[in-house]
C-alpha cells in the first residue's frame, strides 16, 4: 500500500528530484536533518507556554539551548570522523578532569567551551546508537526497524528512477547485517582503549557492541528473516568489497 | 441544530490581531479544518476556543484565558467515552442541551471555555472527544483571523490546533505546505465532513475506533508514572540490561518519551535543582513527542530509548563531570534529537525535492 502511494507520487513528480529539498538548501547541505531536529526543539522551548526555564535567569535557557543544539548536531553521521578526531584531541584533558573529580569533590571544570561541546556531543552520539549496547534480541529488533526504514527510502528512490545505496535496496538485503557489523565495529571495537575508558559508560557499551558485531556476523540469517527479505542466504565476507556508507547511516 | 448549542457570542471586542510572528508560530503547530478527534484518557479537560493565538495558556481545570476577540460560532463538541451505549447517549443528550457542566461560553473574556469533568459520570474515564468547529475564521467585521483551538487537560497543554487565515494578512507569508511530520492521522481525520449535522453516537463510535487504531491515546502522564508496572520498568532502566524500550512503549500507551523524560528529570534531581514547573515540562514533552512521526525507526520509541541511554550514562558516572545545565541539555537534546524526522536520510534530502513537492511525505 505504501509502496503504491510512493509510486503514484513519483509519477506526479517526474523530474522533481532534480532539485534539492528546501531543507537541504536552507542548511547548505550541512547536516540538514540535524539542523531541523535542533530547530524544532528550540522553537518549542521558546514558546511562552512551553518554556519551562522562563522562571530562571536568561543565561540558563541560553546555555541549555546552546548545549542541546550542539549535541544534536554531533549526531550527524557524516561528521562522525571529524567529531571523533576532535574528541581524540580533547581526551587527555578530559581524563585529567575525570581524575581530578575522582580525587577531590568539587568539579574541576577547566574545560574550554569546545571541549564541553565535544564531550556532550560524544554522550549523545553514544546514546543515539545505544541500542548496540542492549541485549542482542532488542538490538536486532532495532536493526530490523532501521532496515525497513532504509528499504522504504530505497523504494522511493527506485520509483524515482534513482539507484538506491546497496543497504537501502531490498533486492540486496544481505548488505544489512554486514553493514551492522561494520557499524558496531566503527563505533566501539575500533576505538582506542584510553578513549573508551574516558567515558563512564564506555566499557559495557564496548563489550556489548563487540558482542553485537560477533553475533551479527554469526546471525546473518536471523537478521535477514527479521527484515522480511526474500533471500535467506547471505554471507558477510561476500559483502566486504561493497564500499557503501553503511556503518554510519543512523 | 448545532447552532442552538451555543449562545451566539457577542461581536468582537476589538481584539488585537496577533503579531505576525505569533500567528506564524501557531500556524506551524497544526492545520485545523473542520473537525478533529482527540483521544485522551483522563478525568477532566478544558477546551478553549479562541481566535487569538496569544491566548494559549491554560492551567489546571479551570480555563483561564487572556483577553482576545471572540469570533466563533456554531460549534459542536461531542464526547466519546469508554461507557456503555446508554451512558454515551445520555451524555450526548446532556451536551446537546447545553448542560452547564459541559459548556460555558465566556464571551466576556474574549474566548469560550468548554470544560468537562468525567467525575460526573462515575465509573468511567473520559477518553475521547470529538470537536467540530465551524466559522472560526471570521470576526464580526468579516475580516479573516487566525483562529485556534486549545485542548488541555490535567496533563497540561495537550493539543493546539489552528487554522491559518484564508487570505493571508499583510506581512504574514502564506504557509506553503503543512509539515508532513505533524500527526498525520489527526490531519487526515480533519477532512471536511459532508454535512454539518451532529454525528450520531454510532457514527462517532465507528470513527473513534478507526481513529484509535491510528493515534495513540495521550494519557495522563502522572497516572502512567504511578502505575506499578511502569514504575518497576523505570527503576530498572538504570541497569544495563533492565530495559526494553518496546515494552515501555506498550505500558505507557505509546507515550514513552514524555513518561521517560519526565521520570528521568525527576530521578536525576534536575527537576528540583532548577525548580522546573512540572506541568510546563509535561506540556513541552507531550508537544515534542507529537513531533515524531511513525517511522519504523526514527520514532518516539527511539527518542525515549536514546533519552534512557543518556540517563544510563549520566547515572553511571558521567554526572560528576557535568554541571546541571549541561545535564539538562543532554536530556532535552536526547528527547528532541530526531524530532520531525521524515524517515529519509540527509543524502536523500540533498539529492531530491520530492518530499517538499508532494504531500505524500509522512
Amino acid at each position: 500500500m505504501r509502496a503504491l502511494s510512493v509510486r503514484v507520487c513519483a509519477r506526479r513528480c517526474q523530474g522533481a528530484h532534480a532539485v534539492q529539498d528546501p531543507i537541504a538548501v536552507t542548511y547548505h547541505n550541512t547536516s540538514p536533518l540535524e539542523n531541523v531536529h535542533a530547530a524544532v526543539l528550540v522553537r518549542l522551548m521558546l514558546q511562552p507556554s512551553l518554556n519551562f526555564l522562563s522562571h530562571l535567569a536568561p543565561d540558563v535557557l541560553k546555555n541549555v539551548r546552546k548545549y542541546a543544539v550542539s549535541a544534536i548536531l554531533h549526531t550527524d553521521p557524516v561528521s562522525h570522523r571529524s567529531h571523533m578526531d576532535a574528541w581524540a584531541g580533547h581526551v587527555p584533558k578530559w581524563q585529567r578532569t575525570v581524575a581530578s573529580v575522582q580525587s577531590t569533590v568539587p568539579v574541576g571544570t577547566d574545560l574550554s567551551t569546545d571541549e564541553i561541546h565535544s564531550v556532550l556531543g560524544m554522550v549523545l552520539k553514544c546514546a543515539d546508537v545505544g541500542h548496540m549496547a542492549q541485549p542482542f534480541e532488542q538490538h536486532r529488533h532495532w536493526v530490523a526497524q532501521l532496515t525497513e526504514e532504509f528499504y522504504q527510502q530505497g523504494d522511493r528512490e527506485k520509483a524515482l528512477g534513482m539507484a538506491p545505496l546497496p543497504f537501502m535496496d531490498r533486492a540486496k538485503a544481505q548488505c544489512v547485517p554486514s553493514s551492522q557489523v561494520r557499524a558496531c565495529t566503527a563505533y566501539a571495537v575500533s576505538q582506542p582503549r584510553r578513549e573508551r575508558r574516558a567515558l563512564g559508560m564506555w566499557p559495557p557499551f564496548h563489550e556489548n557492541a563487540k558482542r553485537g558485531a560477533d553475533q551479527h556476523a554469526g546471525g546473518v540469517h536471523v537478521v535477514l528473516r527479521a527484515a522480511h527479505v526474500r533471500r535467506d542466504g547471505g554471507d558477510v565476507s561476500r559483502d566486504e568489497g561493497n564500499d557503501h556508507r553503511g556503518p554510519l547511516q543512523l | 441544530m448545532s447552532s442552538e448549542l451555543l449562545t451566539r457570542p457577542q461581536p468582537s471586542m476589538g481584539g488585537a490581531c496577533p503579531a505576525a510572528s505569533d500567528a506564524q508560530r501557531v500556524a506551524a503547530l497544526l492545520d485545523f479544518s473542520g473537525e478533529a478527534l482527540c483521544v485522551f484518557d483522563f478525568q477532566s479537560l478544558t477546551l478553549v476556543f479562541c481566535n487569538n493565538p496569544a491566548a494559549r495558556l491554560i492551567q489546571g481545570r479551570q480555563g483561564t484565558t487572556q483577553p482576545g476577540a471572540l469570533s466563533m460560532y456554531d460549534l459542536t463538541a461531542l464526547w466519546l467515552g469508554s461507557y456503555s451505549e446508554r451512558v454515551v447517549d445520555d451524555m450526548l443528550a446532556r451536551f446537546q442541551h447545553g448542560h452547564p457542566y459541559i459548556w460555558e461560553p465566556r464571551a466576556a473574556c474574549g474566548s469560550a471555555v468548554c470544560s468537562f469533568s468525567a467525575q460526573y459520570y462515575k465509573g468511567g474515564s473520559l477518553d475521547g472527544i470529538l470537536v467540530k468547529a465551524k466559522g472560526l475564521d471570521s470576526d464580526a467585521a468579516g475580516a479573516p483571523q487566525p483562529c485556534c483551538i486549545h485542548i488541555s487537560s490535567a496533563l497540561g497543554h495537550v493539543h493546539s490546533m489552528t487554522r491559518p487565515p484564508r487570505a493571508a494578512a499583510p506581512g504574514l507569508s502564506p504557509r506553503p505546505e503543512p509539515s508532513t511530520a505533524l500527526r498525520p492521522a489527526l490531519v487526515e481525520l480533519a477532512a471536511p465532513s459532508s454535512s454539518h449535522a451532529v454525528a450520531t453516537p454510532s457514527m462517532l463510535r465507528t470513527r473513534r475506533k478507526s481513529f484509535l487504531s491510528k493515534v495513540s491515546a495521550t494519557p495522563n502522564v502522572w497516572s502512567v508514572l504511578a502505575d506499578p508496572t511502569v514504575h518497576a520498568m523505570l527503576e530498572r532502566s538504570a541497569d544495563l540490561g533492565g530495559w526494553d524500550a518496546f515494552d515501555f512503549d506498550h505500558v505507557t500507551l505509546h507515550n514513552p518519551l514524555t513518561a521517560y523524560t519526565l521520570w528521568a528529570l525527576r530521578a536525576s534531581g534536575l527537576m528540583r535543582h532548577f525548580n522546573l514547573p512540572e506541568d510546563k515540562v509535561v506540556a513541552f514533552l507531550a508537544t515534542l513527542e507529537h513531533r515524531y512521526s511513525d517511522n519504523p525507526y526514527h520514532n518516539r520509541v527511539h527518542a525515549a530509548d536514546v533519552t534512557r541511554s543518556v540517563h544510563y550514562m549520566l547515572s553511571a558516572g558521567m554526572h560528576k563531570y557535568l554541571d546541571p545545565e549541561q545535564r539538562l541539555a543532554l536530556y532535552i537534546g536526547a528527547a528532541g534529537h530526531d524530532a520531525e524526522h521524515g524517515g529519509l536520510s540527509n543524502t536523500y534530502l540533498c539529492a531530491t525535492n520530492v518530499r517538499a513537492r508532494c504531500a505524500c511525505g509522512r
